[in-house]
């Protein structure tokens, strides 16, 4: 099914296109969110995404991997070049400061654009995630919400398997400190029910 | 009691990814001790929490797939060209500098074509400067149409620049874009260039093709608009004979030379964060339906960022600002006025135009662009088939051309319809 609208995309057939992005499209936007937290650069690497996996259908082996992985391979390393042109940016932005310049860049800003509801448990874990450093925090939400392979996720983090491995302990590390911190700080009780939630 | 299991053992033992020895191993030990045990329980909840509250936070992450798809498969369209290059479409990415040297062309184009089919008479009227404007300065004008435009006959190439400094504010491009003719094969196409693209400059060493006219004009011997025509013509591999400077400022005085321009205004537009001169804001609203915009306007309608609907974008707009320029002089009733007009109109864009085409050369351009049918035009882009992002030693973001792919796309371009 898949792999016949991959054919037919290959092909130039538009319609095909179409429907393989509107199968993913949720899966690819909701992960490039979690790893950026900014709607408007979620959606334009989504774009990026798209656009690169349809110029490059033909590098895609349904062997390898499913394609749905294949995005997300592709959407995690256009995410992390973001994020590098957005640090560099950001130093740049700095010295211009620093210098007495004002940046006159339009860039948007980096909070969060999406208001999330959620209760209790969850809160608190999506609030510990995001002061999960930065390779910790996305080798989690590969893992957990991505759902990719220690061996997809070394691809798609460009790093070794085990490292992958090792930045999803140190991840697991980091929330419990976190959250026994916070358990302790907001609560006032020890120890956390995370399992409980629905 | 053997030593406690660590956290990456624990995690793999969760994971079911333990061979079975050491499976066995790690349940004796778990066992027999409460601590691990504890700490399987949180590592196992920690998982838990975070696959549901992902999950949760997915779900809620607002999804527009339509407008997803209209940026995709427009980008996709673009790039999906490689030996096959498309017609001309009106959706072309232009910046809205271009858009004055454009009209120039297309506006001259539109009045001498109307001029061959009313007669010769008015052509010999067309020298004389109007009479509200007695001995009018214009430092390029040449003599007006020539019925053969002999020297311009042959195949040639002209580099057409686009800066958004006002006059002498800015030397950095921001487009680039090569338009090359072929009249006797009846042959045309415009090529975008990334401002991006890092190229060997003569005599200036390796740097941003955008900077390269700001080089030049720092020196004396070459000049800034022979030093891009060079570099293009060495990165290309093709000669380039004409360069064209186009600054913002040209483009509000075209447009207020023929009195404005109508537009459709699809959605409102409103950008509070739109650039005022002095670094502050300047807040921009245009509302929806048939709008007049004057030149300063029209500019403002062709720089803002917003993209108030999927489509309605800054290349659109500047498209539709070129249309809406070239059918306002098409029409009948403008033609005499501009007629009259075009030495003086030539000589107060003089300012905001740099070029080493004269009048007389913009008018046979303008000519030889009548003889062309919109099917003859094939419009590229030089993009990521021909080139590959770097980073220099600087920090600057650029591309490094691919000169085997450039070759064969200037081969594909040339062969086009051959």
């Amino acid at each position: 099914m898949t792999q016949d609208l991959i054919e037919r995309a290959l092909a130039g057939d538009e319609a095909a296109a179409r429907e393989l992005h509107e199968t993913h499209y949720p899966a690819v936007l909701r992960l490039a969110y979690m790893l950026l937290q900014n709607l408007q650069d979620a959606e334009d690497t989504t774009q990026e995404t798209f656009v690169y996996a349809f110029e490059h259908l033909a590098r895609y082996d349904p062997e390898r991997a499913a394609f749905a992985t294949w995005l997300k391979v592709i959407v995690t390393s256009r995410c992390r070049d973001r994020q590098r042109r957005r640090r560099i940016r950001w130093f740049s932005l700095q010295a211009l400061t620093e210098a007495g310049l004002e940046p006159e860049d339009e860039t948007p800003g980096h909070q969060p654009d999406v208001v999330l509801e959620l209760v209790g448990v969850q809160q608190m874990v999506w609030e510990a995630l995001k002061q999960v450093p930065r390779k910790s925090r996305q080798a989690l939400i590969l893992r957990y919400f991505g759902g990719l392979s220690y061996p997809e996720m070394a691809q798609a983090l460009g790093c070794p398997v085990s490292t992958a491995k090792s930045r999803v302990v140190y991840g697991h590390q980091a929330m419990a400190r976190l959250l026994e911190h916070e358990a302790h700080v907001e609560l006032g009780y020890h120890g956390y029910h995370i399992g409980d939630v629905p | 009691m053997n030593k406690h299991l660590n956290d990456r053992r624990l995690l793999s033992y969760l994971e079911d990814d333990l061979s079975p020895g050491r499976r066995e191993r790690a349940e004796a030990h778990l066992r027999a001790c409460p601590t691990c045990r504890t700490r399987l329980e949180r590592l196992s909840r920690t998982t838990a929490g975070l696959t549901t509250t992902l999950h949760a936070v997915g779900e809620q992450v607002p999804l527009a797939p339509a407008r997803s798809w209209g940026t995709v498969a427009q980008r996709w369209k673009r790039q999906r060209p490689r030996l096959s290059i498309p017609p001309f479409r009106p959706l072309l990415r232009h910046v809205a500098m271009l858009a004055a040297l454009l009209f120039i062309v297309a506006g001259l184009a539109g009045l001498i074509h109307t001029l061959a089919v009313t007669g010769p008479t008015l052509v010999k009227a067309t020298p004389t400067p109007s009479p509200t404007s007695p001995a009018s300065p214009s430092p390029a004008t040449g003599p007006l149409p020539r019925s053969h435009p002999d020297h311009l006959a042959v195949p040639f190439s002209l580099l057409i620049l686009g800066t958004d400094g006002e006059s002498g504010t800015s030397d950095e491009t921001d487009a680039l874009v090569l338009l090359y003719l072929d009249a006797g094969a009846k042959r045309a196409f415009l090529l975008s260039i990334p401002r991006d693209l890092y190229v060997e400059a003569p005599g200036h060493g390796q740097a941003r093709l955008g900077s390269v006219y700001g080089l030049g004009k720092q020196d004396e011997t070459s000049g800034g608009l022979v030093l891009a025509r060079e570099t293009v013509s060495a990165t290309l591999g093709l000669p380039v004979q004409y360069t064209a400077l186009v600054r913002f400022d040209g483009f509000v005085t075209l447009i207020d030379a023929i009195g404005g321009v109508d537009v459709e205004v699809t959605d409102p537009i409103e950008d509070s964060t739109f650039p005022d001169d002095h670094g502050g804001y300047d807040p921009l609203f245009i509302p929806a339906g048939t709008q007049h915009l004057d030149g300063a306007l029209a500019l403002c309608y062709a720089r803002t960022r917003v993209v108030p609907t999927p489509g309605f974008d800054r290349a659109f707009r500047q498209q539709q600002l070129i249309l809406a320029a070239h059918d306002r002089v098409t029409r009948l009733d403008l033609l005499p006025d501009l007629i009259a007009q075009a030495p003086i109109l030539w000589s107060a864009i003089a300012g905001s135009l740099e070029t080493d085409l004269s009048l007389s050369d913009v008018i046979d351009l303008a000519l030889l662009a009548t003889s062309l049918a919109a099917d003859d035009i094939t419009n590229a882009t030089l993009d990521e088939c021909c080139t590959v992002r770097h980073t220099t030693p600087a920090g600057e973001h650029v591309l490094l051309p691919q000169p085997d792919e450039i070759e064969a796309l200037m081969e594909n371009l040339l062969e086009e319809k051959r």
